[in-house]
């Protein structure tokens, strides 16, 4: 065995006595703001509401940072949610995300306007973020809140679950600030929009070198319908004991045609035909799906627990007054197999979904290694 | 090739944790049992992949904690890793990731390395910040939440799948040395008996560098700038409040605008042979702007 001692003098610089943080902090609260597809990322309008709040409590100014590069019709519905004034950065490399340009972008903003407190999201984004962040600003930082508060002092109080949320541990930052935080997206609640506010506008100018960004984004690849998590999939095809074992992989043929995923009620899952990571319902998980299809599930209230934010719920039983029928847009009274090999028919025909949902063919050379173990499709491994 | 693997040995979290002490959160009974992350098993099995496809490449595993945490590098060590490095702190539970991190890269900093892998998240803290922090730390680049990794050796290069929200996945590029942590979904860790571990524990000193961090070297990074203060309960999630949206009616939306509420579901029911409900149920999904 080697034994050495390490001198003091070879360890980094810890955060705690980093550069920067002698110039006094402004009483703004800001949130780094996520700009994706459909506007807005829901997560940073959540963090927008808490900082609102925030802000008010230290008689400050709520300010959203919005980064990327052809970003500023956005700026109206930060307003709406909150934020009294917009700092905007432009910049082409700031198209698509990439943590070196936006770490760089954003802690050039920071530092010229000194926020108090910097709220992120806890999107895969935020938290490739945060850290990086933190470190170069040499701020304190506390991910995946549920709650933050400013304490009598100024010094950030929050709220964050740990140990698989067995507990919540309140942590207090005693560094000065400026504060970081990342919130967990869902747990804050959207406020209403204002539909009238208006936010003040600065456009901040940054310098970034294309060198600096050392990733390369290849491609962004859309879910496959068959491996994607239950709870993040836009359509959902779920049977339940009315489907029966002969007639699931009926169901599981239309799944494949519509692009949709397939899960199961508890009963499916305690009859082996789905698996344990999805099964829809209370102990199970909840989906947030466009379309949710019910073959042959009675609606129990252990399983509409878990279809509650569902956009449209379509259902086919043979019972007419099943409870299900209570819930769903459209009710179908008829014998789950006889409707599918309809169902399955007119999508034959129509030729609806006759394009192959894409798989990563190209990576099955990557992973073929040391995989032994066959895994039900869609079946995270977690622990071994 | 080097591949260095971070790990971290945790309380195991499928056995009931209860608070102590003012923030200190324990298992009390029989005793407290400790396992290695397992987002950390994932990595360090997918760098014994990697070593396995590349060649000529070792694997170290890597931890920073007290003398029990041996028994974590012995683990490592039976599922494959060539060498270990043990950071010896008796302080480890009262630091924050950024001083872990300074800790490892203090380490790293003396050794040569091309790839450090390490677990997404831990399943006790769960901040998912070492990792980020150590990337800046070394200055190299960094990949998060990897479920896919392959290496070009020869190139010096990396591409990694990784995962985004609502089962989105992005593929990205980068040059060598990395840091990429990784989702426990990349791979289905091989079971390590107890027997295999308790041999490789014997051997271990062989292959084992154990870095002895004094204490005031640790105090030396001055105090935490996190304190945890105490445990508070869940917040409840938040109710959900209707809001407009593009899927519903004109008429549904001025009139949630004008505060008469949301729009009561109302259930259409269909009965009849099955070619006609499924032809209703295709032309509800058309009407919804569902299907094509």
């Amino acid at each position: 065995m080697t034994e050495r001692e390490v001198p003091p003098s070879e360890m980094n610089v810890p955060c705690s006595a980093g550069t920067g943080t002698t110039a006094a902090t402004t009483s703004e609260v800001w949130v780094i703001a996520e700009a994706g597809d459909g506007g807005i990322h829901e997560s940073s309008l959540e963090a927008l509401g808490e900082a609102e709040r925030l802000a008010r409590g230290i008689g400050g100014t709520c300010c959203a940072a919005l980064l990327g590069e052809r970003v500023s019709h956005l700026i109206g519905q930060l307003a709406q949610y909150g934020a009294g004034r917009v700092y905007l950065v432009e910049h082409p490399l700031l198209a698509s995300y990439s943590t070196d340009a936006f770490a760089a972008a954003t802690g050039a903003a920071i530092n010229k306007y000194r926020p108090r407190l910097v709220l992120l999201a806890a999107t895969p984004y935020g938290r490739e973020l945060a850290p990086r962040l933190a470190f170069s600003l040499s701020a304190p930082l506390v991910t995946e809140c549920t709650k933050i508060d400013l304490n009598e002092k100024g010094e950030m109080v929050a709220t964050r679950p740990a140990y698989g949320d067995a507990v919540y541990t309140l942590v207090r930052s005693t560094a000065p600030p400026p504060y970081l935080a990342s919130v967990r997206p869902g747990f804050l609640g959207l406020g209403q929009p204002n539909r009238s506010r208006q936010a003040e506008l600065v456009t901040v100018a940054v310098d970034l070198d294309s060198a600096s960004v050392r990733t390369r984004v290849l491609e962004r690849i859309p879910p496959d319908p068959r491996t994607v998590d239950v709870s993040d999939a836009a359509v959902v095809i779920s049977g339940g004991r009315g489907v029966g074992a002969e007639n699931w992989k009926l169901l599981e043929e239309i799944a494949a045609k519509l692009g949709a995923a397939v899960s199961g009620s508890r009963v499916a899952m305690d009859a082996g035909w789905v698996c344990r990571d999805r099964v829809v319902g209370q102990t199970g998980k909840s989906v947030s799906a466009k379309l949710y299809l019910a073959v042959g599930i009675s609606g129990a209230s252990r399983h509409v627990a878990g279809i509650k934010n569902a956009k449209t719920i379509v259902a086919i039983n043979n019972d007419r007054n099943a409870s299900i029928f209570g819930l769903a847009d459209l009710g179908l009274v008829g014998d789950a197999r006889e409707v599918l090999e309809a169902i399955n028919k007119v999508v034959q025909e129509s030729g609806i979904g006759a394009e192959e949902v894409s798989g990563l063919e190209h990576w099955s050379a990557v992973r073929n290694g040391r995989q032994k173990v066959m895994i039900p499709l869609g079946c995270e491994p977690g622990r071994g | 090739m080097e591949i260095i693997v971070c790990v971290k040995h945790i309380l195991d979290t499928r056995l009931p944790v209860a608070i102590v002490d003012e923030g200190v959160v324990a298992q009390k009974e029989p005793w407290p049992v400790y396992v290695l992350n397992p987002a950390d098993r994932c990595a360090l099995e997918e760098a014994i992949r990697l070593r396995g496809e590349i060649g000529d490449c070792r694997v170290t595993a890597m931890t920073v904690g007290p003398a029990r945490t041996k028994s974590a590098l012995a683990h490592c060590l039976a599922r494959g890793a060539d060498k270990a490095v043990h950071l010896i702190s008796d302080e480890s539970a009262r630091l924050d990731s950024f001083s872990v991190a300074s800790l490892l890269n203090a380490e790293l900093r003396t050794r040569d390395f091309d790839l450090v892998i390490c677990g997404y998240k831990t399943e006790d803290d769960g901040a998912a910040e070492v990792g980020p922090v150590l990337a800046e730390l070394l200055n190299i680049v960094q990949i998060t939440n990897v479920v896919k990794l392959a290496i070009a050796p020869q190139d010096k290069t990396l591409v990694a799948e990784r995962k985004l929200e609502r089962g989105y996945r992005q593929v990205v590029s980068a040059g060598l040395p990395a840091l990429v942590t990784v989702d426990s979904s990349i791979c289905q860790p091989y079971y390590v008996t107890r027997r295999a571990a308790r041999f490789s524990e014997k051997g271990m000193d062989a292959n084992t560098t154990t870095v002895i961090v004094q204490d005031d070297t640790v105090l030396a990074f001055g105090p935490s700038v996190r304190q945890v203060t105490g445990v508070a309960p869940p917040r409840p999630r938040p109710k959900k409040i209707e809001q407009p949206d593009a899927d519903m009616s004109a008429a549904d939306r001025l009139a949630m605008a004008m505060g008469i509420g949301a729009p009561k579901k109302s259930t259409e029911r269909a009965t009849g042979d099955a070619e006609g409900l499924a032809d209703d149920i295709i032309s509800f999904l058309r009407e919804k702007g569902l299907l094509p």
